[in-house]
């Protein structure tokens, strides 16, 4: 990312290419698999990205700075929400970008993906950054504003919701 | 005995997903694999390339006012008091100077003041020649020329209070080429300096110097006394010149004309004019016959009504002097001259000029 800063655009191809999966995906599970508003989001946080470069200080991951762009925007695209239309308590899968899984994993994915939908925002962010970029729970504390302790409250909560779901499936 | 067993499970499975061990990680990372269109890709690249080309992509925050005028308004600030402060320190180092100079001419004139009385004596003669000189010099028609002299002066009564002002009114004659100045010039330049000469010593005043400050009000008075006397000096002079005037006339005068003239009559009425002059002559009051007739012309009927009016065996007499005067003789019976006028010809008559009388 510094060397993105000074200018180097090659070195944000490498940086875009290790985290666009993950951040895709981020907005994905949170948009319950409106494919159209996450890339909207997606290609927000870059374009904040790009604009905020000189501010960023390489005293932080840069994957914990990413993720609190995306964490930011995703709380505005809420506010934004909640003022407009209701919101989706069903996940749609998008099968569109499903590589064709088989009959068996894509009732496996239903059920996943069912279970996340159906935990709060805050326990199943805390799931998707563990399970997409691995932070650990002093980062996504920090992304959440909140203290680390409360992150592992919320992430016991939801491992025993998931475990239910999943055990019964 | 449940809630601990329900609490270890928990912590159990939070430390085996937190190990990334759990079934539920391997079932999520298997299931997404859901990626970004290619157009989106290729926005979001083109949009990060474009960034860096143009290098003004962090615009700066909009500045206050005061911010931006904060700068402009401080230098603005410093130059007013800057230049304000060299013009009082210039004008501090010209009053100075000034002060200075004033200083030195004093401490030149008590030098020359102080020299053994023997090697002093002609200097009040030259001190008032050039006190004088510098009233009446035809030379200096200019009132800043006149100026320095009258700034001279009250610059050493102020510093000298104990010295005496030369009298000017007693000094001795000057050289007939000084008689011959005109008298109302010498007035008028010792006006000028009587005008001129508390603005200069004003210039002097502001000197922080306390002995300077104590003498300033003396030196003021003695500055006034001084144009007052000089004043005065110049019009008795310019009256002594017209008499010298008139006497040379009188002695130098080329022949007379051979008829005398026949005076005209004067705008004052004759009988008026002859009880006028026949009552002063009665009380030999010349001084005021001299004064009043000095300037006005003296008619033959008044004259001659004067000698009737003092007494009717008088008789005038007229003569035409050598050179141009003329006498007016009053004659007793005896032809004894009881009162004799110097006259000297006008335009309406005779102008007195001299008197003489026998008791």
């Amino acid at each position: 990312m510094l060397a993105y800063a000074g200018g180097n655009a090659v070195a944000f191809e490498r940086l875009y290419g290790r985290h666009k999966d993950a951040l895709y995906r981020y907005f994905l599970r949170h948009l319950h698999g409106r494919p159209d508003m996450a890339a909207e989001l997606f290609q927000d946080v870059w374009k904040n990205l790009v604009q905020a470069r000189e501010r960023y200080r390489a005293d932080a991951p840069f994957s914990a700075w990413l993720y609190r762009l995306a964490h930011n925007r995703l709380v505005d695209h809420y506010r934004q929400w909640r003022a407009t239309e209701a919101v989706p308590d069903t996940l749609v899968a998008d099968t569109a970008l499903q590589p064709e899984p088989s009959a068996m994993r894509g009732e496996q994915l239903q059920q996943l993906l069912a279970a996340l939908n159906a935990l709060p925002v805050e326990q199943r962010e805390i799931i998707v950054l563990r399970e997409e970029r691995d932070l650990t729970l002093e980062q996504i504390a920090e992304i959440q504003g909140v203290g680390r302790e409360t992150v592992k409250s919320r992430l016991r909560y939801a491992l025993a919701k998931l475990r239910e779901v999943l055990d019964d499936g | 005995m449940t809630d601990e067993a329900d609490r270890e499970g928990r912590d159990q499975e939070l430390d085996s997903y937190l190990a990334g061990s759990s079934r539920l990680s391997a079932r999520y990372r298997a299931a997404s694999r859901e990626t970004p269109a290619p157009e989106l890709d290729r926005a979001v690249l083109e949009h990060a390339r474009a960034a860096v080309r143009t290098p003004t992509a962090t615009p700066q925050p909009r500045r206050s006012w005061q911010q931006r005028w904060a700068v402009p308004v401080g230098i603005a600030a410093t130059l007013l008091v800057g230049i304000d402060l060299a013009w009082r320190v210039a004008d501090q180092s010209q009053a100075e100077q000034t002060l200075a100079e004033s200083a030195a001419q004093v401490a030149s004139s008590k030098t020359e003041q102080r020299v053994p009385a023997a090697a002093a004596m002609p200097e009040p003669q030259e001190r008032k020649d050039a006190g004088a000189s510098s009233a009446f010099a035809d030379s200096a028609p200019a009132d800043q020329e006149v100026a320095e002299p009258a700034l001279a002066e009250p610059a050493r009564q102020a510093y000298e209070p104990d010295r005496q002002l030369p009298d000017r009114g007693t000094a001795p004659a000057q050289d007939e080429a000084d008689a011959d100045a005109d008298a109302s010039g010498a007035g008028a330049r010792t006006e000028s300096a009587l005008r001129v000469a508390p603005d200069t010593a004003m210039d002097a005043a502001p000197a922080a110097d306390t002995y300077a400050a104590a003498e300033a009000s003396q030196a003021e008075d003695a500055e006034v006394v001084a144009a007052e006397r000089a004043l005065n000096v110049a019009r008795a002079r310019a009256a002594e010149r017209r008499d010298s005037a008139a006497k040379m006339q009188m002695m130098a005068a080329p022949p007379a004309a051979p008829e005398p003239p026949i005076p005209r009559r004067s705008a004052v009425s004759a009988k008026a004019t002859a009880e006028d002059v026949a009552a002063l002559l009665r009380v030999r009051d010349f001084d005021t016959l001299r004064s009043r007739y000095a300037a006005a012309a003296l008619t033959r009927q008044a004259l001659e009504g004067a000698a009737d009016i003092l007494d009717g065996s008088l008789n005038l007499r007229l003569i035409e002097d050598a050179d141009g005067s003329w006498r007016a003789d009053y004659l007793d019976a005896d032809q004894q001259m009881r009162c004799a006028l110097r006259l000297r010809p006008a335009e309406d008559g005779w102008l007195l000029v001299g008197l003489a009388t026998r008791p």
